[in-house]
């Protein structure tokens, strides 16, 4: 019993220290300039993260966080301000749905929710697109929440290996 | 009936989390709304550009980084012969800098001559292109230059090559440049050989230039060079633009379109140049240098006549 509450509150203090710094990572490699060829397939990774922190830490539930975090990254990227805290939001309220459910799907079939979950972010943007009559996007652009869907259980592994490592030492 | 007051309560916090969902949402919807309406938010775009570009030029540093550390790995000799290569072309740049300008005094003074206004001296001020954007399809550039350097609203922004666009918002260590190709934008450009007038519009996502108001029976080839008119004061007049790239007459529609390929590297450039008008606080000199002129040049010209 003792030892448990001991591994449990290591962990509480783990994740905390683990969860900016991950956050602040994901950030980064979203907005890092990786040239016109490549943005069309770069996953959302912040998007990802918040997923991972939602399904398997715990953290960031609420819908304030999600909106806070999507207005954060709205203000770095210059989007319009709001459409990406409408696409946490969005996936943020998914995910407090299906939360349980999600978290015992073996990985291919979580990878294929978290698919959904980052084109939810496509079909907002493309709602926003076709309001403020901006150009259509092409067809490539829908290939980057494939990638992150295949990606989702190497960054699943690596993020669990992390606070595991943590957690021990 | 203890499950049954598990499941009222279950459903009660799931409708409170609908709720607060929905209150955000329109919340959300409502930022949407007045940022895209402009008016309202426009300070507050001013005031985060203001603060986030540090943080973006941080983020950038790595790929500076990458950059350098290619440069090291390329070697001295290539370094050496790109040095002596670029020598070269400054020594034939500054010639052609001196006819340049022996040409914009005759200019100047013919037409002085000619009593027409004088054409606006510009500066040249060099921006470095922030590369951070995540929103491929904004027809928008970050440059490094802000109010600090002098910068304002609406100042061309040109690259080796050609137009790129405009100043679109000003903070003070950086500025959003709206390239010619964004939607939203239209310029007024003059055909170089045949000298029509007319609007280019930016075309959006294929990076071209539309002209949908010119009369079916212009004259126009593919190729044709398209020049800034200086028609509505933004742009200085002459500046390349684009070159043409399709002409179509369409059988029912009033007017003929055409497309046009820009010259510059818009999305490519690493380095821009802000063209700024250089204050009339010079002119008054280059007025009165053509003022003299005009007057030992003018009895000459009257007695021949």
């Amino acid at each position: 019993m003792n030892l448990q509450e001991q591994v449990m509150a290591e962990r509480r203090i783990s994740d905390s220290t683990w969860m900016p710094i991950t956050l602040v990572v994901s950030v980064v490699l979203t907005l890092l300039p990786v040239g016109d060829s490549l943005r069309l397939f770069w996953p959302h990774w912040t998007l990802m993260v918040l997923i991972y922190w939602v399904l398997e830490g715990n953290r960031l539930r609420w819908l304030g966080h999600a909106m806070l975090l999507g207005l954060v990254l709205d203000i770095l990227t210059g989007s319009l301000l709001g459409q990406q805290a409408l696409s946490f939001l969005l996936v943020s309220f998914f995910l407090s749905r299906f939360r349980n459910r999600l978290r015992f799907f073996p990985p291919w079939q979580q990878a294929l929710a978290v698919g959904f979950l980052l084109s939810v972010d496509r079909w907002v943007e493309l709602i926003v697109i076709a309001v403020t009559t901006e150009p259509w996007p092409p067809i490539l652009w829908y290939v980057a929440p494939l990638i992150g869907m295949v990606l989702w259980p190497f960054m699943f592994l690596a993020l669990d290996a992390l606070r595991q490592r943590r957690r021990v030492i | 009936m203890g499950i049954g007051r598990r499941s009222l309560s279950l459903s009660g916090e799931i409708s409170q989390t609908f709720l607060r969902f929905c209150v955000y949402v329109i919340f959300a919807v409502t930022l949407m709304a007045l940022d895209h309406r402009g008016q309202y938010l426009k300070s507050f775009h001013a005031l985060v550009r203001e603060a986030t570009s540090p943080v973006l030029m941080t983020i950038q540093a790595p790929v500076v980084w990458f950059g350098r550390a290619q440069l090291w790995s390329q070697g001295m000799q290539t370094l050496i012969e790109e040095r002596d290569r670029l020598r070269v072309q400054v020594a034939q740049l500054e010639a052609q800098q001196l006819e340049h300008t022996q040409l914009r005094s005759e200019n100047e003074e013919l037409k002085t001559l000619l009593g027409l206004t004088q054409q606006l001296s510009v500066d040249y001020l060099t921006a470095k292109v922030v590369s951070v954007d995540l929103n491929p399809f904004a027809h928008r550039v970050f440059v490094d230059v802000g109010s600090r350097d002098g910068v304002s609203e609406a100042l061309a922004v040109v690259d080796k090559s050609g137009l790129i666009g405009q100043v679109d918002s000003v903070a003070n260590a950086s500025a959003s440049v709206i390239l010619i190709t964004d939607p939203d934008h239209a310029l007024p450009v003059r055909i170089a050989r045949t000298g029509q007038v007319t609007v280019a519009y930016g075309g959006g996502l294929n990076s071209d230039l539309r002209m949908a108001d010119l009369p079916m029976t212009v004259d126009l080839v593919e190729g044709d060079l398209v020049l800034t008119s200086g028609l509505g004061g933004v742009f200085p007049a002459g500046l390349p633009v684009a070159q043409i790239s399709g002409i179509q007459r369409l059988e029912n529609q009033t007017f003929a379109l055409a497309t046009a390929t820009p010259l510059a590297e818009l999305e490519r450039s690493s380095f821009v140049v802000v063209l700024q008008p250089r204050l009339p606080n010079l002119e008054p000199a280059g007025d009165d240098a053509g003022g003299q002129e005009q007057l030992s040049n003018e009895p000459p010209g009257a007695g021949d006549g």
